[in-house]
């Protein structure tokens, strides 16, 4: 046998609805508007909204926050098309940082303000990315 | 819009990955691809298997050389699809009804699945003759793909 070695590209769609809950439809939907929105709790933040905070506690409330704050992390995913850049974006006033896509790869504790997709569908991408604060 | 409107997102898991056929799968489908022919492998105890195989799955031992098997086959099992998923051949979703089948290839002790022409479980059967219908040589690119579907052979059906 002297054939070539087949190696096939293979690849699997995996094509499903997202029905969002009431705390993350209420944050997403905001979010067209160029609005970040926490769930608060305990004296807490937290963005993205959720319905509960980490320790299990129900977050009964919801209300606007700045769309700025710190870099808490990134790195360059260089094996997707674009190598975008992802981040851990501590929101100013919140308890813990939520991921996102950066405008370049930043060294933590950079102050940063979220992007916002003009004309953008509900969804976490109507935030572009977060830049380096002007 | 309500606040209580409810928000459904469309959304999608792509997996890609690559996938080395070895030695033994690389010489069947280039065969299959440049020849048109099916090659399958027979082991020291005469079991004849398909895909073929390094290690015989029926008795444990290393496969000893090729034969040429088919085109003609049987049907070893079957079923119509009428609920839509993931298609394992392409990944990507196929249109129901579509016929789906165990095939055992003439002079093989193994089965493998593909499509048949026929969306009428009531005309299947378990040894129904079947064949390949053949992509366009031009067109194959090495798969079981190249095949499009197993055609019934009701005429021969005794």
């Amino acid at each position: 046998m002297t054939d070539p070695q087949l190696v096939f590209d293979q690849k699997i769609d995996l094509p499903f609805t997202y029905t969002v809950g009431a705390a993350q439809r209420a944050f997403l939907r905001a979010l067209t508007e160029g609005k970040l929105l926490a769930s608060t709790g305990g004296g807490e933040r937290y963005v993205p909204s959720r319905p509960f905070a980490p320790d299990g506690r129900r977050l009964d409330g919801q209300e606007e926050v700045a769309a700025r704050g710190r870099v808490v992390a990134s790195t360059t995913a260089h094996h997707r098309p674009h190598a975008p850049v992802f981040g851990l974006v501590l929101v100013d006033g919140c308890a813990v940082p939520m991921l996102h896509l950066l405008e370049s790869e930043l060294e933590p504790g950079t102050a940063v303000e979220a992007v916002f997709e003009p004309g953008a569908e509900p969804g976490i991408r109507a935030i572009r990315c977060f830049r380096p604060a002007g | 819009m309500s606040a209580d409107e409810p928000l459904r997102l469309p959304e999608q898991v792509t997996l890609e990955y690559r996938f080395a056929a070895g030695k033994f799968a690389s010489h069947f489908f280039t065969t299959l691809k440049e020849e048109g022919r099916l090659l399958a492998r027979r082991c020291p105890n005469g079991h004849v298997l398909l895909p073929p195989r390094p290690v015989c799955g029926l008795c444990n031992v290393e496969t000893a050389e090729w034969v040429e098997v088919g085109p003609r086959a049987t049907l070893g099992g079957y079923t119509v699809v009428h609920v839509p998923f993931t298609d394992p051949m392409t990944g990507v979703g196929r249109p129901v009804p579509y016929g789906f089948g165990l095939i055992r290839f003439d002079g093989c002790d193994t089965n493998v699945y593909h499509l048949i022409d026929e969306t009428d479980a009531e005309k299947l059967r378990i040894g129904l003759p079947v064949e390949p219908v053949w992509r366009d040589a031009s067109e194959r690119t090495g798969s079981f793909a190249d095949i499009l579907h197993f055609r019934p052979l009701y005429e021969e059906d005794a």
